[in-house]
């Protein structure tokens, strides 16, 4: 079971955000499939901070698989891709307790 | 799968800086004096003050540019790093020095004796930097196309600039009487087999990253890798043992191996998600087609045997080709490095500026509009032999040239406004 997607303000996004329920998840989402570097780090950077808890997790379409993002979150939080119909990319970023408190979220670098 | 962050592996920004603030005043001054050779439009192709402006913009501002984006962008694109960043530093003073003394040596002829000096200066840079680049391939574990390019391109520029050090020698003690046949392989193999060769390998890494494509092909860069490489080597042994036969069937090849490249950017294009077209992309459509139109100018040349056609080709594939896909990534690059080196670290603390914001949008439509307007009526000029039009249109391509440079100075100083950086 899953809620409607309410709009969620973040400051310093480019794109949308948007939060809803599903499955007794608090579930965040944005969608950067149409943004060039660094954009898609920057939108990821700010959705991980907000991931707090085990009840919380992000999800990032992108264009592609986000390979500059994966060696900064990859030891902090639990990540699951999953390629979508339209060629897209789906990360579905977890809490890992204990690590995830750890990630250095201020480091938004990336090349492409 | 091995995820490499390439952040760790790139150069300081103050490397790539150096290399892209003095092609930008390199390309400001060929600006300024491309009116003053309005005379030349029907002259010899190979002339000596020709020889000047060519090498101050190709070596200045094409070839300065290219070190500048390979340094930043051979982490990226091979997954390593550079093996020594002191000798990109030690390469790009030399190389500096070496353009200036040899440029001014060509172009004014009571100092003609200064050009080996300069010529010796350029190529002990480019050795550096083929052998920097060389060392790199050490440690390279997947040799892709990208990485083939690369590396067949610094194979040629090894040739083509000991062939140039050779011709700058010749021509204070002459030594050596076919200095034309030597100008036939310094052109194919610096001008096709380094910068062709540079650009459509990494235009397979550009393109697509920024206008987010994939799911195409890459079965055309392919061919056209091999049809290069063997177009430009028969090319070169005909020249070696006089056999003009031979010399026009690489020719030939090379011309089609260019048209396979031109349509895999058009398959690129065709795939791609972001589908407006920004200042980036019309300056790319611009350049492959400006391409596109060397190509057939050249041949026309060739049939024709007139000396205008071959200027013609000069003109569209430095002041045409080279410039709109240069001009078109330094908008793209050159924010994003600053954005790396400035604002990245604040992400999170407060709000950064986009890419967007950190070049002046309708500046580089107009500057792409004025560009495209001058370069169009400069080939009428041409043409028509006709001074006076060509020295109008160029000096509209520099009104074009003095909006790069403001654009180039707005990102490298940017400074946010007061509200996009207020803290969270």
């Amino acid at each position: 079971m899953s809620s409607f997607k309410k709009a969620l303000h973040v400051e310093g996004a480019s794109v949308p955000f948007f939060e809803y329920e599903q499955d007794g998840m608090r579930v965040i989402e944005f969608d950067s499939s149409t943004c060039v570097p660094p954009e898609p780090m920057v939108n990821a950077m700010l959705g991980l901070a907000m991931i707090k808890d085990e009840c919380t997790k992000l999800i990032m379409i992108n264009h592609k698989s986000p390979m500059g993002l994966y060696p900064k979150i990859d030891k902090n939080f639990e990540v699951q891709e999953s390629k979508l119909e339209n060629g897209k990319v789906k990360l579905e970023i977890f809490y890992k307790k204990g690590l995830s408190e750890l990630a250095d979220l201020n480091d938004a670098s990336c090349m492409g | 799968m091995a995820r490499n962050l390439a952040t760790q592996m790139a150069p300081p920004f103050v490397l790539v800086a150096h290399y892209f603030i003095a092609a930008a005043i390199f390309y400001a001054v060929s600006a300024f004096l491309l009116p003053f050779y309005a005379n030349e439009i029907d002259g010899y192709f190979l002339s000596s003050s020709m020889a000047s402006l060519i090498h101050l913009y190709l070596l200045g501002f094409v070839m300065m540019t290219i070190f500048g984006a390979m340094y930043q962008l051979i982490p990226v694109v091979l997954e390593i790093p550079v093996f020594s960043k002191d000798f990109a530093y030690v390469q790009f003073y030399l190389f500096l020095g070496g353009i200036i003394l040899f440029c001014f040596g060509l172009g004014v002829d009571k100092y003609m004796a200064v050009v080996p000096y300069g010529a010796m200066m350029i190529y002990l840079s480019m050795l550096i930097f083929v052998a920097n680049i060389f060392l790199t391939y050490k440690n390279l574990e997947r040799f892709d196309i990208v990485a083939k390019y690369i590396f067949a391109s610094n194979v040629f520029l090894f040739i083509g600039s000991s062939v140039g050090f050779f011709m700058a020698l010749n021509l204070l003690y002459g030594f050596y009487p076919d200095l034309m046949s030597l100008a036939k392989i310094h052109i194919a193999t610096t001008i096709f087999g380094y910068v062709i060769m540079s650009i459509m390998g990494v235009a397979m890494v550009l393109l697509p990253m920024f206008s987010l494509s994939h799911g195409y092909s890459q079965q055309k860069i392919k061919w056209a890798f091999y049809a290069i490489i063997t177009g430009l080597s028969v090319l070169l042994v005909a020249e070696l043992f006089h056999v003009s036969e031979l010399f026009y069937t690489g020719v030939a090849l090379s011309a089609f191996a260019m048209l396979l490249a031109i349509l895999q950017m058009f398959d690129i294009f065709r795939a791609r998600i972001r589908r407006q077209n920004d200042f980036w992309a019309k300056n790319m459509i611009a350049s492959f087609f400006t391409l596109l139109t060397c190509i057939v100018v050249f041949f026309v040349g060739i049939f024709s045997s007139e000396q205008k056609y071959f200027i013609l080709f000069g003109f569209l594939f430095f002041f045409g080709f080279l410039l709109f896909f240069i001009v078109g990534h330094i908008y793209k690059i050159l924010p994003f490095l600053v954005w790396y080196q400035r604002f990245s670290p604040l992400v999170g603390k407060m709000k950064v500026p986009m890419l967007n914001q950190m070049i002046k949008e309708k500046q580089a439509d107009v500057q792409f509009f004025i560009t495209f307007v001058g370069m169009a009526l400069g080939c009428v000029g041409i043409i028509f032999t006709s001074y006076l039009t060509f020295a109008i249109a160029s000096v509209i391509m520099g009104i074009g040239t003095l909006l790069v440079i403001d654009n180039i100075y707005f990102t490298l100083t940017f400074k946010p406004k007061k509200e996009a950086t207020n803290a969270q």
